[in-house]
């Protein structure tokens, strides 16, 4: 055994707990070294006078002192939260329920919140997609003139929207081909 | 059976329905253990005293927070050593008292007694007073540890409980405390005792 291993093995000698394996060579350690030998002395003798310390005692005032404040905390009465947690219904306390209920209600609502990704309750909006498109291509106000494909059935008397170079040569093509 | 023969766990049971002599009889029982627990980290009786009070404060308020699943002793010391290091920690930073000071191992507190017989119960104030400053030298975890095995004789149990701790844990601070209470004590080559 070396010197660090006796150190860290004192406590457990002195106290008699140590191992028979590790008794024998902290005993030889003990035996050869002075150093660790005069360590383990005292040590044993500081710990033998520790406990011996005389105790202090409270002052006389302590009991009386202790008494003002207590009953200034009597005085004061509970605190919200504390009359909350001391409330009795039929002799249990229901702040606990109270609280797990809380968390059940919020537990659910976060839950049907995140079933339903719009966070809407899930509505049939097959019967209003109609009517909604036609709704939203009348508030439809471009900004720039896009121009609009020609459509045979339109009459050309139409001036006010050009047709485009495809459709013009569109139109060749069917003058030609129409002769 | 009279309160003074009745278990910490009875009184506090006692307590816990409202018998207030419980209370009292619990008071006389561990102001003093207290107080020697609270004085050995902060070393200012007045201070000391009132967190003594507190701890008995917070006994009174929350004494419902006890159950018998613990030794009670071991959670009123738990209550106690909170507020000590808290206490502590609030010295530290306001600077009034610097630990560092002490742990300069200036031996000038420590003066051989030769008279002095360890054998004594009644130790020399010396080795009292050196005692007290080479625990104050001492890092935290060492000397909550200490006191409570050492003065205030709590078994390893207890105290593991009290510093939330593994036995094992425990038992090679306590060892690692004693070797380092002794080096201080004994610096420059002095008798303590």
């Amino acid at each position: 055994m070396k010197c660090y291993d006796f150190e860290l093995n004192i406590s457990a000698y002195i106290e008699g707990d140590l191992k028979q394996v590790v008794l024998q060579s902290f005993n030889e350690h003990k035996e050869n070294c002075t150093l660790c030998n005069e360590k383990l002395v005292d040590i044993s003798k500081l710990m033998d006078l520790l406990p011996k310390i005389n105790p202090l005692v409270t002052s006389s005032q302590f009991i009386h002192n202790l008494n003002e404040k207590i009953q200034e905390i009597d005085n004061r009465g509970p605190y919200f939260w504390e009359r909350i947690m001391q409330f009795r219904l039929l002799g249990y306390k229901p702040a606990l329920a109270l609280g797990f209920a809380l968390a059940m209600v919020m537990v659910i609502s976060a839950s049907y919140l995140l079933m339903n990704k719009d966070g809407l309750p899930e509505i049939n909006m097959g019967k209003f997609s109609n009517q909604s498109q036609q709704q939203s291509l009348k508030q439809f106000k471009p900004s720039v003139i896009i121009p609009k494909q020609r459509d045979p059935s339109i009459a050309d008397s139409d001036s006010s929207v050009k047709p485009d170079i495809r459709n013009r040569y569109d139109d060749k093509i069917k003058l030609t081909g129409g002769k | 059976m009279s309160d003074y023969e009745l278990s910490d766990e009875v009184l506090i049971k006692k307590f816990q329905d409202g018998d207030i002599n419980a209370y009292n009889q619990i008071v006389y029982r561990y102001k003093d253990r207290l107080l020697n627990f609270i004085y050995r980290f902060l070393n200012d009786l007045d201070r000391s005293e009132d967190l003594v009070q507190d701890t008995l404060l917070k006994l009174y308020t929350h004494k419902d927070s006890y159950q018998e699943i613990a030794k009670f002793s071991t959670w009123l010391y738990t209550i106690a050593a909170n507020l000590a290091r808290t206490e502590l920690r609030k010295l530290k930073r306001r600077k009034t008292f610097s630990v560092t000071e002490l742990s300069q191992y200036d031996r000038e507190f420590i003066i051989s007694s030769s008279d002095a017989d360890p054998s004594d119960d009644h130790l020399s104030h010396n080795f009292e007073k050196n005692v007290q400053k080479a625990l104050l030298a001492l890092p935290d975890d060492f000397k909550t540890i200490i006191i409570l095995r050492d003065i205030q004789e709590l078994s390893y149990d207890e105290i593991s409980k009290i510093v939330k701790l593994p036995l094992g844990t425990v038992k090679s601070r306590i060892n690692r405390g004693r070797v380092k209470l002794q080096q201080l004590l004994t610096k420059k080559g002095e008798n303590p005792y």
